[in-house]
């Protein structure tokens, strides 16, 4: 079945090619690529009468709630972010190595004619001045999205067709394909998704690539969220992820929340990953406890399309858990404080690890300023203590609106030497200006690490960010 | 699973599909924040909003110091929460595939953020990624994302 949209299409049930008695055609192009390539979610197909019956339903609702055609002020929203950078750094060897790249973010969000369609495009470049192979083993540029979206302004539905990313339920994937998230009752959210994963090999092209998921929320009283999904990522036919997941959010009482969520393998049949948090008032305090376990041999992907890190520990049928709290305290003498402490388990290394880091912060009047410290216990006698400062400072000509300052310093100490060294630094200080009620931001910035795997390391960065629309 | 059932459960489908537009009324959440400037502050919603309300708990979104750091059951959840203030540009600063430059490298200024990868963390992965790997694999586990891990580790 294919349904279609002005800027988009659903194709349902069989994947079949396109036939010339429907009334829209699917798209050219990379979109109908992706809609052909979506063998995972094969289903049989479904009786002609039915197809047809159930096309005329989607498109009535449509055409009931939401006119497709009906006018809207069409409207371009543009953001440019120019990034320019000169890195010197000097290795062991005393070797200097130089690049001055640039690189261009650009955004796009184009609101069309038709109420409720919208075209989104976010993409970035780089060029290297230094014209050397610093960057030989990177893309040049890529696309983060490109998608068109049918959302009506009631936001019951949702619906993208194009390059996105899915975040949610058990989704963490940059994909090119089709998401339709619907609310068909106040309680209730649906959302499935289906197309190609951006990120796995392609040594076979896309011959048996898929990605496909969706997840069923369900909206209880106070707040209350409860959650089943599902995702299923195969490459070149063979499957490299089918996961079940649950997640939760529970307000209990007086203030205490309880929240979760836990992955299932149903590849390997065995759990892959659980969490679960809690928050609660302590007086002036908000103690954030929290448990967190993974099956890395359930939860690692060992197939061509992993990091050999990750590989090999799945091999080790390993687990490891985590244990701690978060404890805070919103306006301490005016100081907003923050303390976590977690402990860590594992048994191949057999032993624990435990880290403590707490963060002091302070804005008043234009001024943010803070610090961190931080001890990393780890396994093998590894562990590091850490430091940081950071200082940004808003208007500091009152005569003068818009510019600002920053510093930011941060040392680390390592127990054992890395290459020689016991120590890493960073220092960067700069200065920026607003113009043009902020829709054009300048800064600048000079950056200077020191590190045991790059000796010394001089960076300046010019960043320019404008903000226009029609 | 015969196709009839097949064909019954997407018929189910359809008609609350169908319900869901024909209703017109909203029945969630808005789609953008009715307050768009909030700024570069880290916002925390129970500064205007009640701890919760029928739609939502408003304290899981707060923006606390840790917020960057595990925002992750709170995206899962509820990911419309975050969009109506984020777009989807923010979420790729971090989860964008082949993103080259970190925030902190992007944004040196906003030295107030929180970003996991701060200063020189080339050094600091040796340590933090024995103790947790499954803390590195929810952005660097596929080939895209860890085309930085292959340069060394093959």
């Amino acid at each position: 079945m294919h349904l279609a949209i002005p800027g988009c299409v659903i194709i349902v049930g069989e994947v079949l090619p396109a036939r010339p008695s429907l009334p829209f055609q699917p798209l050219a192009g990379p979109l109908s690529h992706t809609a052909r390539s979506l063998v995972g979610v094969r289903l049989e197909p479904m009786p002609e009468p039915l197809f047809r019956k159930l096309f005329l339903l989607f498109l009535g609702g449509l055409f009931l709630a939401h006119p497709p055609f009906s006018a809207a002020q069409p409207s371009l929203s543009l953001r440019s972010e120019t990034v320019f950078r000169a890195m010197e750094s000097f290795d062991e060897q005393g070797d200097l190595s130089r690049s001055f790249p640039a690189y261009e973010y650009l955004r796009a969000d184009v609101s069309t004619p038709v109420k409720g369609l919208s075209l989104h495009v976010y993409g970035w470049g780089r060029y290297d001045f230094a014209g050397k192979d610093h960057f030989a083993n990177n893309p040049d540029g890529d696309l983060f999205y490109g998608y068109a979206e049918y959302a009506p302004a009631d936001g019951n539905l949702s619906i993208r067709g194009g390059r996105q990313n899915v975040l949610s339920a058990g989704a963490n994937e940059t994909m090119d394909g089709v998401r339709v998230r619907i609310l068909p009752l106040s309680w209730l959210s649906l959302e499935a998704y289906g197309g190609l994963a951006s990120a796995v090999t392609d040594d076979d092209g896309a011959d048996g690539d898929y990605l496909a998921g969706g997840r069923a929320g369900f909206f209880l009283p106070h707040g209350a969220v409860f959650g089943f999904s599902f995702k299923e990522l195969a490459n070149d036919g063979d499957d490299n992820e089918r996961t079940l997941g649950v997640d939760a959010y529970f307000p209990l009482f007086a203030d205490i929340t309880l929240s979760g969520m836990a992955g299932y393998s149903l590849l390997n049949g065995g759990m892959a990953e659980f969490l679960v948090e809690a928050r609660a008032p302590l007086g002036p305090l908000w103690v954030e406890p929290f448990y967190e376990r993974y099956f890395l041999d359930n939860l690692f992907n060992t197939g061509v399309d992993s990091a050999r890190p990750f590989r090999i520990l799945a091999l080790t049928e390993n687990d490891i858990s985590a244990v701690g709290a978060r404890v805070r305290h919103p306006d301490l003498f005016g100081l907003e404080t923050s303390v976590e402490a977690a402990m860590y388990q594992q048994e191949a290394p057999g032993g624990a690890s435990w880290h403590v880091k707490a963060l002091v912060a302070a804005a008043a009047k234009g001024l943010r300023a803070g610090g961190e410290a931080g001890r990393l216990q780890g396994f093998h006698e590894q562990g590091y203590v850490s430091g940081r400062l950071f200082a940004y400072w808003g208007n500091p000509l009152k005569a003068v609106s818009g510019e600002f300052l920053d510093a930011e310093a941060m040392v680390v100490r390592y127990d054992e030497e890395i290459f020689g060294k016991d120590a890493s630094w960073h220092v960067s200080v700069g200065a920026g200006k607003f113009f043009l009620k902020e829709a054009l931001t300048l800064s600048v910035a000079g950056i200077y690490e020191h590190s045991p795997y790059l000796d010394q390391e001089l960076k300046a960065t010019v960043f320019l960010a404008a903000d226009g629309g029609i | 699973m015969t196709a009839y059932a097949k064909s019954l459960g997407l018929a189910c489908l359809a008609a609350l599909f169908v319900f869901a537009c024909a209703r017109g009324l909203p029945l969630g959440l808005p789609l953008a924040h009715p307050d768009a400037g909030l700024g570069e502050q880290r916002p925390m919603c129970t500064g205007c909003h009640p701890g919760a309300d029928a739609y939502l708990s408003y304290r899981r979104y707060d923006h606390t110091p840790a917020f960057a750091e595990n925002h992750r059951l709170a995206v899962r959840v509820r990911p419309e929460t975050c969009r109506m203030c984020h777009a989807d540009s923010w979420c790729s600063q971090c989860h964008g595939l082949d993103q080259e430059l970190t925030p902190s490298q992007k944004h040196p200024h906003q030295v107030w953020r929180r970003n996991p990868h701060r200063g020189n963390y080339l050094t600091r992965h040796r340590v933090e990624g024995g103790v947790n790997p499954a803390g590195c694999y929810k952005c660097h586990g596929n080939p895209e994302s860890s085309e930085t891990c292959v340069r060394c580790h093959g």
